[in-house]
């Protein structure tokens, strides 16, 4: 009943165009007047101590990093490097894209931001080479939700604090999945690309190979540092967010000199207000959050899914059914803030690793962005690649029928998640 | 005050419409700048803090506490721009199908209920300011009340801006969407 | 219903306590203060959660004392270094005159202070070297609360503080970000500090109590008698916690032992300890109001 209520107001919101933050809002006064206990002050308390994080920290500092990357000539860098590597081979600037995403991925925390900067830069020459526009533009909104797996992510540091997991684990945990995501895209496009005939553009030599490496080293620096950096435990993630802003912010003025003055201040205020739509929905979230732990709303789910509590699998399989059909309609940060509290409490007493699932949640809502009727990386790349939403649907299927077996995989064996995690965390 | 000799009480629509869109984008102005500061005072400090304890053995310890102030505050203000710039996520797949006068009364329903919550946060952070100014942070003796100020200020412009919305005719209104790419990237970035 | 919040995990005596003063009060007022326990942090940190009170959208609570000290400098007098030799001269004093004046100080905070609990000495953990003389702490780096006493006081041993929300702890512990952490082996245990710490010294360098603390909205929207139960309960839970937290206290050093190397502090490298903080002692005294003071001193020295 309770649940029900909350659901209901939350999705009738969502749906009738009402945005998110606010609808969790909403659905919180629901459940305000629903326990009888209505206060203007239960909704600033919680919106105001929602946003005061030092964890959080770490996403305005991501964000500038990636938004210097992008707007500071890295992102275009690491396309040349990509080109000059895999650009003659047979469809080769799908592998362009592909190498392109897992890199920029390491770099930046955000899927619709990679999209967009992978998209604007490789369509475009896709087209002109005569490459299938549905399917090049499936491949990048599929590439670019490799961003939020591999770290720096932005997902991972809210599933993070919103689960109590470790970020630093969940970081190193996110290295193996994301790059079995690259090579099941480079199987996929092979598979696509196989009966076609396209267009290669003529192999680099090796001297033009080292040149791009050269030019590109700064920026392949960068992943290098935070990875290193939090594996060895020179920087918790808030660090590593500011020593990855501040390093990307020399790199583009002072040595690619690319970003002036003004150009830094246009990036700084973007961040910021990027933060800040990221932040109120946080922030909102735990309005409605606190609500939902006052209702007891997490011991009904956990009765409810008790039965599967002796077989993780069984129990994970409905999870992830649950995130799916959610993910389809609604976007990747609000169902991580409004499921994973509800749903952490079963996910503990059934004994699976909360490291785990955090990055099973994640893969899962990232799969959501590119799934109709509602999906953001999808969006992303229509208005990028201008083509019709239903191209790009099609484009997208059969990379994002792999995923979803991908993600089968992964419930079917965890060990393919956690066994590196714990080789790499020692 | 300047008026013209035609119509000495009444300015023409026009103008109006174009000394709101000057104030709002004023406004704005003034808002990136505060936001920007602060993020850069937050980077500073936590960088500081990271180079001081790597480096020198030692540290700052109000940095902590001050960036998180700061945080609030860039998060606040952030959403007010957010706001006026259209850029909070929503879902306008359903929405999108609806008749355009369904739409239009839609459009009025999703401000009322906007603001229904920047009130109830107004009013909220209000007593909250009260009540938090004589409790001192434990480094920085800065008031705790200075957290709940940033919504009480949030809430308010919110409130004046969704007001206006809810009450000017259509004519005066800002297009919701610009056509700047960039824009388009800002609303969902969150992903 | 009642609500009682904890900012600490389920096995904690914190909860433990909490969970006993629901039963209790739901039990003998027969239903009509029915109470439901919120442990582990899900409703807010113990700041939010004092907030909360005092604005009455939460009944009860239990912060520490440094937690209270933001509303009140005086509850700093209980923090102090090497104050306290045992429990049970903790127990004269708080529960004397001196720690009653500090509970009833809250009242005009909007907070109703009930009882303190106990949440024990504090010992320093790191992944270093054991720290067995006053030098051993020099230049570690300590996580502490974020408390300007705690700062200064692990500033003043030669270490160097690092203030930080608890919850970012474990990994800054696992990552090395920090050498160590300052904690009653309750917190140690039920934070699982030991999977990431090799050496625990017992330095007992403060004691930290905990208070039961009830929201002043709610308590006057009960009646005379509910109100007496309330205070009655709350003192059986306070003498049960206590007990609970005491004895887990003393069977975890043993359970510790094979976990983390654990070593015992000398007394004379205790005192030095005290005499090299004693401009930090003299500095936060300094910052407390006379009556507390004297009335503090007069307990302690009674009670030895
Ligand atoms: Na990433
Ligand atoms: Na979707």
């Amino acid at each position: 009943m309770t649940i029900g209520l909350f659901l209901t107001s939350l999705l009738a919101s969502i749906g009738l165009s009402l945005p998110i933050a606010f609808a969790l809002l909403v659905s919180a006064v629901v459940l305000m007047l629903h326990l009888g206990l209505f206060d203007s002050q239960i909704l600033a308390q919680n919106l105001v101590n929602g946003a005061d994080s030092y964890t959080l920290l770490a996403i305005p500092f991501f964000l500038v990093a990636g938004e210097v990357m992008s707007r500071g000539g890295l992102s275009k860098r690491i396309v040349m490097l990509a080109m000059s590597l895999v650009g003659h081979r047979k469809g080769g600037l799908g592998f362009v894209a592909i190498f392109a995403a897992i890199v920029m991925a390491s770099l930046s925390g955000s899927a619709v931001a990679d999209t967009a900067a992978l998209g604007s830069m490789l369509l475009p020459m896709m087209r002109e080479a005569g490459y299938p526009q549905g399917r090049s533009a499936g491949l990048m909104a599929a590439g670019g939700i490799i961003a939020p797996i591999i770290p720096p992510s932005i997902p991972l540091i809210i599933i993070g604090v919103a689960g109590s997991i470790s970020i630093s684990k969940l970081f190193l945990a996110g290295i193996v999945p994301g790059l079995i995501m690259g090579v099941t895209l480079v199987v996929i496009w092979m598979l696509i690309t196989r009966k076609e005939d396209l267009v290669v553009a003529k192999k680099a030599t090796g001297a033009e190979r080292l040149r791009a490496l050269r030019k590109s080293f700064w920026a392949m620096l960068l992943p290098v540092i935070i990875i290193g950096g939090i594996k060895t435990g020179v920087f918790t993630p808030t660090e590593a967010g500011v020593v990855a802003a501040v390093y990307a912010i020399i790199i583009s003025t002072l040595i690619y000199r690319e970003l002036d003055l003004s150009g830094l201040y246009d990036v700084l205020v973007q961040a910021a207000r990027n933060t800040a739509i990221v932040m109120f929905l946080v922030a909102a979230a735990s309005v409605a959050s606190w609500l939902i732990s006052i209702a007891q709303l997490p011991m009904l789910v956990a009765d409810m899914l008790a039965p599967l509590a002796d077989n993780p699998r069984l129990l994970m399989l409905a999870i992830m059914a649950i995130v799916l059909i959610v993910g389809m309609v609604m976007d990747l940060t609000p169902t991580i803030l409004v499921l994973t509290p509800i749903l952490m409490p079963i996910v503990k007493i059934a004994g699976i690793d909360p490291v785990y699932f955090g990055i099973m949640f994640v893969l899962n809502c990232a799969i959501g962005l590119i799934t109709p009727p509602v999906g953001n990386v999808l969006n992303v790349i229509t208005s990028v690649g201008q083509l019709k939403f239903e191209k790009a649907v099609s484009g997208v299927m059969p990379f994002m029928l792999a995923y979803l077996v991908l993600l089968l995989l992964f419930v079917a064996f965890p060990q393919i998640i956690t066994a590196p995690l714990y080789w790499l965390a020692g | 005050m300047s008026s013209s000799p035609h119509s000495p009480s009444h300015p023409r629509k026009g103008s109006i419409q174009a000394a709101l869109g000057c104030l709002s984008r004023q406004t704005e102005r003034v808002l990136n700048l505060l936001m920007v500061l602060a993020l850069v005072a937050m980077i500073a400090l936590v960088f500081t803090n990271v180079v001081l304890r790597y480096g020198f053995n030692s540290g700052i310890s109000v940095s902590v506490e001050l960036s998180r102030f700061l945080f609030v505050w860039v998060t606040f203000i952030g959403t007010v721009v957010g706001l006026m710039r259209h850029e909070h996520l929503s879902v306008t797949t359903f929405s999108d199908r609806l008749p355009a006068p369904v739409q239009a009364l839609l459009g009025r329903l999703v401000t009322l209920v906007m603001l229904g919550c920047c009130l109830m946060l107004v009013k909220g952070s209000y007593a909250q300011t009260l009540l938090n100014w004589n409790n001192l942070s434990p480094i920085s003796g800065v008031p705790v009340g200075v957290f709940y100020l940033a919504g009480l200020i949030a809430g308010v412009l919110m409130s004046i801006l969704l007001v206006f919305r809810l009450l000017a005719p259509r004519h005066l209104l800002r297009q919701p969407r610009s056509q700047d790419p960039s824009q388009e990237r800002a609303q969902e970035v969150s992903s | 219903t009642a609500r009682i919040a904890t900012s600490l995990p389920d096995s904690h005596p914190q909860t433990l306590g909490a969970r006993k003063f629901a039963e209790l009060l739901t039990e003998q007022s027969n239903g009509e203060i029915e109470v439901q326990v919120f442990g582990n942090g899900v409703l807010g940190n113990d700041v939010n959660l004092a907030s909360m009170l005092q604005a009455g959208t939460l009944e009860f609570n239990v912060p520490s004392t440094a937690t209270l000290a933001s509303l009140n400098p005086d509850f700093s007098v209980i923090s102090l270094p090497f104050q306290f030799d045992n429990a049970t001269q903790v127990d004269a004093v708080l529960d004397g005159l001196a720690g009653r004046t500090l509970l009833d100080s809250l009242a005009d905070k909007g907070i109703v202070g009930l009882d303190y609990w106990d949440n024990g000495f504090r010992h320093i953990t790191n992944s270093r070297h054991p720290v067995e003389t006053a030098d051993d702490i020099d230049g570690l780096k300590i996580r502490t609360m974020q408390n300007e006493l705690y700062i200064d006081m692990f500033n003043g041993l030669g270490a160097n503080a690092i203030p930080m929300p608890v919850n970012e702890l474990f990994t800054a512990l696992e990552t090395r970000t920090v050498d160590g952490q300052e904690n009653p082996f309750t917190v140690i245990d039920s934070k699982r500090f030991y999977e990431v710490q090799r050496y625990l010294s017992q330095t007992g360098h403060a004691y930290d109590a905990q208070v039961l603390i009830a929201s002043k909205r709610f308590i006057d929207s009960l009646s005379e008698e509910q109100q007496q139960l309330v205070r009655d309960v709350s003192r059986e839970a306070a003498l049960y916690q206590r007990q609970v937290s005491r004895e887990l206290n003393d069977t975890l050093l043993a359970r510790l032992q094979d976990q983390m190397s654990i070593n015992e502090v000398p007394l004379e490298e205790r005192q030095l300890m005290r005499e090299r903080l004693m401009p930090v002692i003299e500095e936060h005294r300094a910052e407390i109001s006379e009556a507390t003071l004297s009335a503090f001193d007069a307990a302690l020295a009674e009670s030895r």
